[in-house]
């Protein structure tokens, strides 16, 4: 079969998360497969600055406090999330950064040396079909190793 | 733990399948899991003018279909000698419509499948045919571009 990598050489599963339904049942997926091949898992989520920085001191600072509570909770829910994985006896830690998010997932599979990453999408049938999901549509495009999706409804 | 049970990759025969078929047997052989391996032939249309059906049609299609199994056979033996369980399956039509028909009627819980065959132009293209699949496919989907990774 060549000496192209095979699941073998799968040693880290990078996972974005949303917290969203999609996103949940992506990270229940790649639990089950670092399980399988012993590898470690990475749960990154992107924040979103809020674009409103420019709207005077007292509007900057309610915007700063909605912005820490939000990395706080993040930070909580990536902590309880990545404990899931810990209880079943995969090594798994988190990540959160800021900015855009498919820019953020892409550049943390480079900097982790990720060799899967384990995406949600939002599946929507009839007419929102189109939309796969524009972060997932890009990271499947840029990432640099292979990309699994899993989507949001059975 | 099990991860996958049941995993199908459809191949064009193209290069660009070549990483996306390693992937699906070295997971296949991770997860001690049967790989079925479809093909899809798309027959011409015979409709060329006005109801004009060429007398060796038929015969093109059968050439067609036989070289087809053959060269599925071919990837089958290549991937049975790593030792992983693995079967053919060989349909005709539209090439998303019948990946996504086979991963129902397999029961398959993951298609693994490269991002762009024989129409893909760059990497900013998905190839439509996984792009239907991504969106459209209710087991989870792993897509292995065919270049640079």
């Amino acid at each position: 079969m060549g000496a192209e990598p095979g699941a073998e050489d799968i040693a880290r599963l990078l996972v974005p998360t949303d917290f969203s339904a999609g996103s949940e049942r992506a990270w229940a997926v790649a639990r089950r497969l670092a399980g399988r091949l012993g590898a470690e898992l990475v749960l990154v989520h992107v924040l979103v600055e809020a674009p409103l920085y420019s709207e005077g001191p007292f509007t900057m600072k309610r915007a700063r406090d909605v912005f820490e509570a939000a990395r706080g909770w993040a930070v909580k829910t990536l902590g309880e999330w990545t404990s899931t994985a810990a209880a079943a006896g995969i090594a798994a830690r988190w990540v959160l950064r800021t900015g855009v998010p498919y820019q953020e997932i892409v550049g943390a599979a480079a900097r982790e040396r990720a060799d899967l990453i384990v995406i949600g999408t939002h599946g929507r049938g009839g007419l929102d079909r189109a939309l796969l999901g524009s972060v997932a549509d890009r990271v499947i495009r840029l990432a640099p190793c292979p990309v699994v999706t899993v989507r949001d409804t059975e | 733990m099990t991860a996958f049970r049941r995993i199908l990759h459809p191949t064009d025969f193209s290069r660009a399948s070549a990483p996306a078929l390693r992937r699906a047997a070295a997971l296949a052989r991770a997860c001690h899991a049967p790989l079925a391996v479809l093909h899809v032939m798309t027959p011409p249309s015979p409709f060329i003018g006005e109801d004009t059906l060429p007398s060796s049609y038929a015969e093109l299609l059968t050439l067609a279909r036989r070289s087809a199994k053959r060269r599925l056979a071919a990837v089958l033996g290549r991937v049975r000698r790593t030792g992983v369980r693995v079967k053919a399956i060989f349909a005709e039509g539209l090439p998303a419509d019948e990946i996504l028909r086979a991963a129902r009627r397999a029961r398959a819980d993951l298609i693994v499948m490269g991002t762009h065959g024989r129409t893909g132009v760059s990497r900013f293209f998905m190839g439509s045919v996984a792009e239907r699949v991504v969106r459209e496919s209710r087991c989870p989907v792993l897509t292995v571009r065919a270049h640079g990774r």
